[in-house]
């Protein structure tokens, strides 16, 4: 069984279902909303790209499926994902889209769309979301298409930091020293202990309860910054009225390195464990993540028993779906296996088709899923981007190289004709740079190689931004 | 007094101006002489949303003021120019003293 029919299997118990899959990426912003936390400041092009983040969709479905996107695809870069022999599933998109709303939101604002999305109700299928918010609970109500996923309500619940710090508590899985806090009572005596930790010069960490990974977290190394975290907070419950609110606090611990694991849980509360990948980073910024992960079997083994704790609890509370858990490696190879707890498609979800056809079985293959940050002043058609990568773009024959895995993240803060930038000053004209993110799995034969295709990759991707290649507008 | 306002006003300016600089290059690890007044916050000079929080709170030690982060916009964020225009106004509100220092 792949990972498509896993995943049918596991949210509807059938393998052979049609999925509409809906890649709506960071859809903790919607179960923050009304949340009390740390403040939210969301700024610049970030927000087009990663609505744009919906091609992954793509890979994740497979022939007889739908994928609802924001816009149709390159059709080079479909052209491309088949000559790797991938199926490519049909295309839905709404008939005009803003670039600053979800996919959800455009396919709700489309009557013509719903409606075709209603037939596909008829005939079985059913809505997959990267994550389940009240949106997509309303598209699938609209649509008249069933979502193939718990209620929004039981999946914000089981994605709040605070649950995942009390759900790995209370099964005694190792965590770094910490607090929860749901009131300002709560966050007071958290950050009362918190202070002791710094005194003893210590470092600790204050984590919005709905932040998206990797965001939402402010590292403290000093009282009077925490003083003024904790006024800033103050000040936002006492806007929004009451005294709750939801933070974490922790000590900040050393480790070696990031860990994501996927585990898998069935509509009955069956679980399977899908794989672990390592995070890499170079002087401290995230660079992508590595697989396989460098772990020993009993590090692996330790993982997949956790999984199946976690998964069964989850299935309890009401959940059923993919989960992502973020874990550390101490210093000494200890694991820290919860860090965190994301009920909801992961990045690593969209890479499954990916490893499953060009990394398992194929001994010795090692891969880095990563993003290349991207400084244009034109849209790159993927046509232009494969004539400037050539002998670095992964193909069957080479069996090493980039393999794209979306491609509207290139283009999706391009200004529409005559327009400025989307994100830059709105007095810029036509001709304003603008950022893209081109995102991939670099895949290679040993390690080195693989540093090796990386740097390569990156340099010729920088002349796109110097302007020494011919593609440089 | 009106002699004198424009005058203050540009110190003020000057000072917001260099606060904000010297928070972003401790933030993004820039040199400062690259950080002039027209540069973009998030194209440029790379601050992201997992930076700009720790921004805020250092320009608040700074200049002895505290932000309503629900009122920052986006269009407050364009710029190093667009960003002091607006710490600019706290300060006048908050903190008079240093505005007419």
């Amino acid at each position: 069984m792949d990972f498509n029919e896993r995943l049918k299997s596991a949210l509807t118990g059938e393998t052979t279902t049609s999925l509409v899959l809906l890649g709506n990426f960071e859809v903790e912003d919607r179960w923050a909303r009304g949340e009390v936390g740390l403040p939210r400041l969301a700024f610049g092009s970030d927000n087009v790209i990663v609505n744009r983040m919906d091609e992954f969709a793509l890979l994740l479905a497979a022939k007889g499926d739908h994928v609802l996107l924001k816009a149709d695809p390159d059709a080079d870069f479909l052209a491309y994902l088949e000559t790797l022999g991938f199926e490519m599933p049909a295309v839905l998109t709404p008939s005009r889209h803003d670039p600053r709303k979800l996919v959800t939101e455009d396919a709700l604002d489309d009557p013509g769309l719903c409606a075709e999305l209603g037939e596909l109700g008829a005939r079985g299928a059913v809505l997959s979301p990267h994550g389940v918010s009240e949106l997509e609970e309303q598209l699938a109500g609209a649509a008249g298409l069933p979502l193939a996923a718990p209620s929004a309500a039981v999946c914000k619940a089981v994605n709040s930091k605070i649950y995942s710090r009390r759900l790995a508590d209370a099964l005694g899985v190792r965590q770094a020293r910490g607090w929860t806090c749901d009131d300002v009572a709560e966050m007071e005596e958290a950050f009362g202990a918190a202070r002791t930790l710094l005194a003893a010069g210590r470092r600790v960490v204050v984590k919005d309860a709905f932040g998206v990974s990797g965001k939402g977290i402010e590292l403290v190394e000093a009282e009077p910054r925490l003083d003024r975290l904790l006024r800033m907070i103050s000040r936002n419950v006492r806007r929004a009225g009451g005294d709750r609110l939801g933070v974490v606090v922790e000590e900040w611990v050393d480790k070696r390195a990031d860990l994501n694991y996927q585990f898998t849980v069935g509509r009955g509360g069956s679980v399977h464990f899908d794989f672990v990948k390592e995070a890499l980073t170079e002087s401290g910024v995230h660079k992508g993540h590595r697989i396989p992960a460098r772990l020993a079997e009993h590090q692996v083994a330790e993982l997949k028993d956790v999984s199946h704790r976690l998964g069964e609890k989850l299935a309890a509370d009401g959940y059923y779906g993919v989960v992502g858990v973020d874990a550390m490696v101490d210093p000494d190879g200890g694991l820290y296996p919860v860090v965190e707890i994301n009920a909801r498609n992961n990045m690593s979800t969209y890479q499954a088709a990916i490893q499953e056809a060009f990394l398992e079985g194929w001994g010795g293959r090692t891969a880095l899923a990563r993003q290349y940050p991207l400084r244009l002043t034109r849209p790159l058609p993927f046509g232009r981007l494969r004539d400037l990568l050539t002998d670095l773009l992964f193909t069957h024959a080479s069996g090493t190289g980039l393999l794209v895995n979306n491609h509207a993240t290139v283009n999706a803060a391009a200004p529409e004709d005559g327009a400025a930038a989307v994100g830059a000053s709105s007095t810029a004209g036509p001709g304003e740079s603008f950022a893209g993110r081109l995102y991939g799995v670099v895949i290679a034969s040993s390690d080195a190689q693989l540093t090796a295709l990386d740097g390569e990759i990156t340099r010729r991707l920088a002349a796109l931004r110097e302007g020494t290649s011919s593609d440089a507008a | 007094m009106e002699n004198t306002t424009p005058g203050n006003a540009a110190d003020l300016h000057g000072r917001v101006v260099g606060t904000i600089v010297a928070a972003l290059a401790e933030a993004t690890r820039l040199d400062p002489r690259t950080i002039g007044e027209d540069s973009t916050l998030f194209d440029e000079l790379g601050l992201d949303s997992t930076t700009v929080l720790g921004l805020l709170m250092t320009i608040e030690e700074e200049l002895g003021i505290e932000f309503d982060t629900d009122s920052l916009e986006q269009h407050h964020f364009e710029s190093v120019g667009t960003l002091a225009a607006f710490v600019e106004t706290q300060v006048v509100e908050q903190v008079p003293d240093l505005a007419e220092a």
